[in-house]
């Protein structure tokens, strides 16, 4: 089975991987303590389950399981990944969440506890981190897991994976080979010609009726991954919340996903969409050309001028383009330009901006907001880009860190999801489908909200193929 | 050609053939209409290439839409219209600026002695070697992105290899009896290289020159591509060539109009070229 | 001869420090951090600092420029930030298959040039010229990133001759070459057909036609060694471009060559990795130079005198 990517993983260690390429394929490779469920919470996967007798304490109970190298999953080697993120050579990427963790010790062969420096509602999702076999964790590019599939053969473009004799159950293809195609035409192409069984989240929304023509099958379901004009509150006109208020109700969001999204995604107007548990179901900012033209009055006499910053990717521009001339009907004069990522991200960073336009991806846990919105973590701390600073959101967002029970957590964040529909320190767009465009006869492969291909481990062939095509 | 079968073949030189004339009259013609469209695009676009209309998108060639819209919904004919401009000013400015500093740096390297031809030589290595796409990276994030700098880019990138094709030619027109017999009496170097050296260089320049013109609109798509170049939603063929490609298998009059439109103004210059370097000499 | 090589080696040193200098200032005037690049939200500014040092990036650029080249000269090409590999391997794995493609690429276009040039020049305005100025026109006109999508689909896709992209096996050269080449001969066929025109009114391609001596060989041995010059030049040229400028060809096509290493470092801002990849093409490309230099001269004993 050939699955397309759009880039190449940069790391094939699960500690070191951040990028979108990375995260399919180790997804398919490694087990963590948890995983997430489609509701966003955390759910057993190594761990069979769990229990937090106090707010710092969490004692995790493995499940019986086996590393692809036949040795069998233990406590020691749980320990052995956490205490691993500390190593200098490795240069992990970390969830910031695990920062609280203060010591993490192997109680018995399959009981870990963790003790944490101060109570953390957000750590149980971050030990969603890949369990690796002790020896291998003190390497720094270790890449064996406890996943149904190894790592059989690195190519400069291409990954092949194989199904590990150890997992339980086996899958049921032998393996899947993973291949860099960096050109959406390119990518069409192989699909049509049978070189390429699947794409996820990387054709044109406009190729998929040709697509379907060539004999392949569209699924898409619901996905989380969040659209959003980010926005400069140190500018003067836009530190105006009515400015901000106005650029939201003159999107056309419906138009735009109908017409260029391939009606592919769901307004959004927060950052989590139906489903998840923390969704708050605010209100929207309809579109609104009048009442926008209405609030640009009041708020300034002149026309206003702002740049919006996209990346160069060829969706993204176009829907800028069409944002650009969505604000100017109301007397917003926009001005794109594409960037180059390194530039558009430096920039974004700097505080170098107006508006841009960047989606947020596989974000499951609401501490995510204290990153985005707290007036302390602005770049190169956080994320909170537009320097928004407002005192109950600082509150909020502490809070809700360390707030135990799931329904107060959920309170806080509505109050939080509430205030930003208010006072618009980013705009959502909408939450895009995950789109897999895939070969009529694999059978058995349902896409995952998250995004990820983990189901790949049950998909079969609805024809035996030979033992050259795998 | 060369000077010195001039006096051979003027003798007997023949009537103007007619197979020149036609060449010439053709190549200018459509230059002149390709200008002129440019210049009258106001008036002759039926829409605003600005215009978007989104639930009309990628509609094949219609009435309403002779050359069919794009992916936003956009007259295609009138973006292709308005498109010239940018298009045929942007050739012809890059390809002026590369021409003229390589023509001028060749010929020094080529018959101003030794060290100037080192010297400049090594810069043209250097250039050369370099790869443009940084600088293209460079001049968009340091300068802002706009037409201005895709000619800057497109000019410091371009001139090493008009520099490389005079250089060859005048050292080998250098070595020619006419020119040492010029020095010998006399002639000054500035003399002796309009008159002797620089005509052989004419040919081979002319060429690289008509296809330098097409490669700097369709670098121009690359580049715009990355940031730099007129920022959308400004119309220019390249641009449309760069954005069509990706709908290729459905649209395929997207690639088709610009594709078209490029082609035949290189046939335009191509011919006109061609009547040029010929128009000096004494036979087709 | 060996010392006019010699010479000419040695000079390549300053050209190869120039393109460093020039690469290297580009480089850290252009916005974007690596690190930021590479590690994305999420680090502590702790991680940050241990990971710049880690990279080198503590020091000021003159350094780690410095710093590289002596490391370029005992052999060391130095790490890649993002992967952490040593640059060397990197471009070991992709050199050979750059090389693949770029000659593949030569032959496809002097294939096509060479016998449309010639027969443009010998009969000029029949149909060969007229050939040869229409496929200009369309060459120019189709730039790669539209002409390689057209060949996929008719000749793999349609026609399941060839594979669609990728590197494996010797068939998945061919439709990467054609698309690379086909531009290419284009230039050439004209440039040779000019050139051969100029060459054929010379007085001594007339006094060998005038002596009797049989048109083959006046063509091979009188008129296109003449025209040779701006030829050659312009195929070194054009083969200096294919070395990085065949990126566009080799995303289309997920060939894996130096050229989509060179973009991708340059995205991610990868310095040693970007110095690695612009050395290699740069190398390449000065002994490019160096043998159409020694072709030309070799074809035109007028332009020994001055070596």
């Amino acid at each position: 089975m050939v699955v397309g990517l759009d880039a190449a993983p940069t790391s094939l260690d699960p500690r070191t991987a951040s990028d979108a390429s990375s995260a399919l394929i180790l997804g398919l490779v490694h087990r963590g303590l948890t995983g997430t469920g489609a509701s966003g919470e955390p759910e057993p996967d190594l761990a069979a389950s769990w229990e937090s007798p106090d707010p710092t304490t969490y004692r995790f109970f493995l499940t019986p399981a086996v590393f692809q190298s036949g040795e069998p999953v233990t406590a020691a080697d749980v320990v052995a990944t956490y205490r691993s993120l500390a190593l200098p050579a490795l240069q992990a990427r970390q969830d910031d969440a695990l920062e609280v963790v203060g010591e993490v010790v192997a109680e018995d062969e399959r009981t870990v506890r963790f003790t944490l420096r101060q109570p953390s509602a957000a750590f149980l999702h971050a030990t969603r981190l890949a369990i690796l076999p002790q020896g291998c964790a003190a390497q720094s590019d270790c890449r064996t897991g406890a996943g149904p599939f190894r790592l059989a053969r690195i190519g400069l473009d291409s990954v092949e994976l194989a199904a590990a004799p150890s997992a339980e159950p086996r899958p049921e293809v032998p393996g899947i080979l993973f291949v860099v195609s960096p050109d959406s035409v390119s990518r069409a192409l192989g699909l049509a010609r049978g070189s390429i069984d699947l794409v996820q989240n990387a054709v044109e929304p406009d190729l998929l009726p040709w697509l379907r023509e060539a004999g392949l099958e569209v699924v898409a379901t619901p996905g989380s991954t969040f659209h959003y004009l980010g926005i400069n509150l140190r500018r003067a006109d836009l530190a105006d919340d009515r400015v901000r208020r106005a650029i939201a109700h003159a999107i056309d969001r419906d138009a735009i996903i109908e017409y260029v999204l391939a009606g592919h995604a769901r307004p959004a107007n927060e950052l989590f969409p139906p489903g998840h548990w923390a969704h708050a179901d605010v209100r929207a900012h309809d579109y609104d050309p009048e009442r926008a033209r209405r609030l640009l009055a009041e708020a300034r006499p002149g026309p206003i001028h702002v740049t919006l910053k996209t990346s160069t990717v060829e969706l993204r521009r176009r829907v800028g383009e069409v944002i650009a001339s969505m604000l100017a009907a109301v007397g917003i004069d926009a001005e794109i330009r594409p960037l180059e990522w390194a530039t558009l991200y430096g920039d974004v960073r700097r505080g170098a901006f107006d508006v841009f336009a960047l989606a947020w991806v596989g974000i499951e846990e609401p501490d995510h907001y204290h990153a985005l919105l707290h007036s302390s973590m602005t770049p190169p701390r956080g994320s909170n880009r537009g320097q928004y600073a407002e005192a109950r959101i600082d509150a909020l967002t502490l809070a809700g860190r360390t707030v135990p029970g799931r329904g107060e957590r959920a309170a806080i964040y509505r109050e939080v999801a509430e205030i930003v529909q208010r006072d618009l320190p980013f705009v959502p767009l909408w939450w895009v489908d995950n789109v897999v465009v895939k070969n009529r006869d694999l059978l058995g492969f349902e896409p995952s909200p998250s995004g990820d291909l983990r189901s790949l481990a049950r998909a079969r062939w609805a024809v035996q193929r030979g033992p050259e095509a795998s | 050609m060369t000077p010195e079968t001039a006096p051979a073949t003027n003798a007997t030189a023949r009537p103007y053939p007619r197979r020149r004339s036609w060449r010439l009259v053709a190549g200018a013609c459509a230059l002149l209409a390709l200008v002129a469209t440019a210049l009258l695009a106001p008036v002759l676009a039926p829409y605003d290439p600005l215009r978007q209309d989104l639930a009309h998108h990628l509609e094949p060639p219609s009435r309403l839409h002779p050359l069919g819209t794009d992916r936003l919904g956009r007259d295609v004919l009138s973006r292709l219209l308005f498109g010239a401009r940018l298009s045929l000013v942007v050739g012809a400015a890059a390809v002026t600026g590369a021409l003229a500093l390589g023509l001028l740096l060749g010929t020094v390297a080529g018959y101003g002695g030794r060290t100037s031809d080192e010297l400049v030589m090594r810069v043209t290595d250097v250039l050369l070697a370099f790869p443009g796409i940084l600088l293209a990276i460079a001049l968009a994030a340091v300068l802002g992105p706009s037409a201005r700098n895709v000619v800057i880019a497109l000019t410091v990138m371009g001139w090493p290899a008009y520099a490389r094709l005079t250089r060859a030619e005048v050292r080998a027109a250098a070595t020619r009896e006419s020119t040492r017999a010029a020095e010998a009496l006399g002639a000054t170097p500035l003399r002796v290289a309009l008159r002797h050296l620089l005509p052989s260089a004419r040919p081979a320049l002319v060429v690289q020159a008509t296809f330098g013109v097409a490669g700097a609109i369709v670098a121009e798509a690359s580049l715009s591509f990355l940031g730099l170049g007129p920022p959308p939603p400004t119309p220019s063929w390249g641009a449309m060539l760069a954005e069509g490609r990706s709908f290729l298998l459905v649209a395929p009059h997207l690639v088709i109009a610009p594709a078209a439109a490029l082609g035949v103004t290189v046939l335009a210059i191509q011919l006109l070229g061609d009547a040029l370097r010929a128009g000096r000499s004494s036979a087709a | 001869m060996l010392r006019y090589l010699t010479f000419r080696l040695a000079l390549a040193i300053p050209t190869l420090a120039g393109v460093l200098i020039l690469v290297a200032l580009l480089l850290h005037l252009v916005p974007g951090d690596p690190i930021d690049v590479m590690l994305g939200e999420g680090a502590s500014g702790a991680d940050r600092e241990q990971l710049r040092v880690a990279a080198g990036l503590d020091r000021p650029p003159w350094r780690q420029l410095v710093d590289f080249s002596l490391g370029v000269a005992q052999g060391d090409l130095g790490r890649s930030i993002v992967g952490g590999q040593p640059v060397g391997e990197l471009l070991r794995e992709r050199y050979p298959a750059t090389l693949e493609l770029a000659g593949a690429a030569l032959l496809v276009a002097v294939a096509i040039a060479l016998p449309l040039g010639a027969l443009a020049a010998l009969r000029p305005g029949a149909l060969a010229d007229r050939l040869s100025l229409g496929l200009a026109a369309v060459q120019t006109a189709l730039p790669t990133f539209c002409l390689g999508p057209l060949l996929v689909l008719a000749f793999a896709v349609e026609l399941p001759w060839f594979p669609v992209a990728g590197r494996r096996g010797p068939s998945s050269v061919v439709l990467p070459a054609l698309t690379l080449g086909l531009g290419m001969s284009a230039v050439l066929a004209r440039q040779l057909r000019t050139a051969l025109i100029a060459a054929l009114k010379l007085d001594c391609v007339r006094t060998a036609r005038a002596k009797g001596v049989a048109p083959g060989r006046v063509f091979l041995r009188h008129a296109l060694p003449n025209a040779a010059t701006a030829t050659l030049t312009v195929l070194g040229l054009q083969l200096g471009g294919l070395l990085a400028g065949a990126i566009v060809t080799e995303t289309i096509f997920s060939w894996p060559g130096l050229g989509r290493l060179l973009i991708q470092a340059i995205g991610a801002r990868d310095y040693p990795l970007v110095q690695g990849c612009v050395l290699a093409v740069a190398v390449t490309y000065v002994l490019v130079n160096l043998a159409t230099d020694l072709l030309q001269a070799a074809i035109d004993p007028r332009l020994r005198e001055r070596a």
